[in-house]
């Protein structure tokens, strides 16, 4: 008889989900489905509003990447004044950008992954998360909630606020770096730099025993990654250009603009997630999925550029002992190496006096009705692409999110983790061990994804309404197409 | 801190959604912290505090219309990570850092939660009653908690 295991909610996520396991009458495994539940609007509800509201409208998206909202609408906001910030602003937006990324990974590491990664996959759901950890590892947990507490701080004392900022303009930002909030940051930074090392020294440990298998085989799948680079291809998280890798490190497209990004980006919907699945035009729907975020991050670049970071990231590749590392696992570890390198990217900033001092925003008109704006953000690449009239209000506005061109690969890393950890074929009244379908759910949050950032497009989504008796006959099937 | 002593005020809710906002208000006025919601990192501000007063609105069940002060005992497990129960802060404040201040809860019932920075008449005539026992509770020593 054919059924469906259904894990709902999800739990541990940036917004609301569910999972669902299809079985055919032999109990074998026909699809594994991440359904996303929730929609937002956001695309809608900005039409009107004038482009320069973009950086506090989008940014209220979401309350913990906010920050990255705001970057990637001042960055397209600057492309349709035809600006170039001045130097002074492009390296504050860059400190803002690395606290944001730092406070983001310190948040999917320790308050939700760190039950999945560092206690196994036995215990009791109510300790999983923050808890579990404080329980087991106090000192552990102190250090991941302060490390936190200094992205944050860095972003209040920068930008005013840490949650929903307004200091990024089209333009530039509206401060300079004060002296004060220098010396708080260079005072923090020992401390966070600690809590990495020990975060990644314990880390290390677990990859090297009890979670070797699951370093190398945990959600494993081929799939191209994309991410910003630098000019000379190292780690980029704000100016650069995409690049894109295959699963053997081959790089497929270089020195792409974001300019490119309607011609070369497709966005696929289904009718059982409000989550929308992007892919490569170029290589079709199912070939041209792609990966982005930590892990793409690193897979990309030919190198970080600061020294510590460049030490972990050679070991974080040779770990994997190829050239390309695929398993959704190592995300988790991708998302300490950045923190480090988000660290000594921070250190060699506020060692810049000039970012204390000169202009720090360029003025214009508006000077163009079209533009995309890139920008890394915690999770991945981020897009937003605006079309405005003349009075510079938006006509029509496209949002490609992280946790959207992560998508396909979610679903893979979840039908992976089932065929791999499940007892198939599965027969009815079988009891599935809890541990099992913590799995399931661990191989999600790999991806730390961000749901109330990426399901937004009421227009564009397929829906089906069914509304069945409680004998499962359908009453009634309404879909839009 | 309140300047009543060692104690600390923290209050709860959303100053932007009516009577949601009754805990912000009272904590800002007496010079304590003012939270949206309770998360891990607050447990490092217990840390120092012998007594801590959490202030919140209260949907009583049965429409019960009178403030209320009791005491709060750490307490709860698990959940989630972005909005805590205060005694589950309590719980955490121990686990992380070994501390353990006396503490209390003040429960203003509250009647609506529009869109509107205005608290409902039935909550302003609550307000002096409220007041009083923030003030009792800031002039006791921490046999009040």
């Amino acid at each position: 008889m054919a059924r469906t295991i259904t894990i709902d909610p999800v739990t541990r996520l940036e917004g609301h989900a569910r999972i669902t396991l299809q079985v055919d009458d032999r109990g074998a495994l026909v699809a594994a489905r991440f359904h996303v539940t929730e929609l937002r609007g956001f695309e809608t509800f900005c039409e009107g509003r004038p482009f320069s509201e973009m950086p506090m409208l989008t940014a209220r998206i979401c309350g913990i990447c906010p920050v990255s909202h705001q970057l990637c609408a001042a960055r397209t906001g600057d492309k349709l004044l035809a600006v170039q910030p001045p130097a002074t602003a492009r390296g504050l937006r860059q400190l803002l950008n690395l606290a944001q990324i730092c406070q983001s990974h310190a948040l999917s590491f320790f308050y939700l992954s760190s039950a999945d990664v560092l206690l196994g996959w036995t215990d009791d759901p109510d300790r999983r998360g923050i808890f579990g950890l404080i329980a087991a590892d106090p000192e552990l947990a102190r250090a991941g909630i302060r490390l936190r507490q200094f992205g944050q701080g860095v972003i209040e004392r920068l930008a005013g606020r840490r949650i929903h900022p307004s200091w990024v303009v089209p333009g530039g930002v509206r401060s300079a770096l004060t002296p004060a909030t220098r010396a708080w940051i260079l005072e923090h930074l020992p401390e966070a730099r600690r809590t990495a090392a020990l975060a990644l020294e314990r880390f290390k440990a677990l990859l090297d025993g009890r979670l070797q298998r699951d370093a190398r085989r945990f959600g494993d799948l081929p799939s191209l990654f994309m991410a910003l680079v630098a000019a000379d291809g190292s780690w980029a998280c704000s100016d650069g250009a995409l690049r894109i890798v295959d699963s053997q490190g081959v790089i497929v497209a270089d020195r792409l603009s974001e300019d490119a990004m309607p011609s070369m980006i497709d966005e696929a919907v289904e009718p059982w997630t409000y989550l929308r699945f992007p892919y490569l035009r170029a290589r079709g729907r199912i070939d041209g999925h792609y990966r982005v975020g930590p892990l793409a991050r690193l897979n990309v670049c030919s190198g970080i550029g600061t020294p510590w970071a460049d030490r972990e990231w050679r070991e974080f590749r040779q770990r994997a002992g190829a050239p390309v590392v695929t398993s959704s696992f190592a995300y988790h570890h991708a998302r300490l190496v950045e923190i480090v390198a988000c660290l000594e990217g921070i250190a060699r900033l506020v060692d810049d006096d000039s970012l204390c001092q000169g202009r720090v925003r360029a003025r214009a008109a508006l000077n163009a009705n079209e533009a995309i704006g890139v920008s890394e953000a915690p999770r991945g690449t981020l897009f937003h692409h605006y079309v405005v009239d003349d009075d510079g209000l938006i006509t029509r506005i496209n949002l490609i999110i992280a946790t959207g061109q992560n998508n396909r690969a979610m679903n893979l890393a979840l039908e992976a983790v089932a065929r791999e950890e499940l007892p198939w074929p599965i027969g009815p009244g079988v009891e599935l061990p809890a541990q099992l379908l913590n799995r399931l759910e661990a191989a999600i949050r790999c991806y730390d994804p961000c749901l109330s950032c990426s399901t937004h497009a009421a227009g564009a989504m397929a829906l089906q309404v069914q509304l069945r008796g409680a004998d499962g006959q359908v009453w009634a099937d309404d879909r839009r197409p | 801190m309140t300047g009543a002593g060692d104690g600390l005020v923290i209050g709860l809710g959303n100053p932007w959604r009516g009577d949601d906002g009754v805990g912000w208000r009272l904590a800002a006025a007496a010079g304590g912290c003012c939270v949206r919601q309770l998360t891990p990192d607050l447990a490092e501000k217990l840390v120092g505090p012998s007594r801590v007063l959490f202030i919140d609105g209260w949907l009583a069940p049965g429409g019960a219309r009178r403030p209320r002060l009791r005491p709060l005992l750490p307490a709860g497990a698990g959940g989630g990570s972005h909005g805590l129960a205060p005694a589950l802060l309590l719980t955490v404040a121990f686990d992380l850092y070994g501390v353990r201040p006396a503490a209390a809860l003040l429960l203003v019932p509250i009647v609506a939660c529009p869109h509107d920075r205005r608290l409902s008449p039935a909550l302003r005539w609550q307000l002096p009653a409220a007041r009083r026992l923030l003030h009792r509770w800031q002039a006791a020593g921490p046999c009040m908690s």
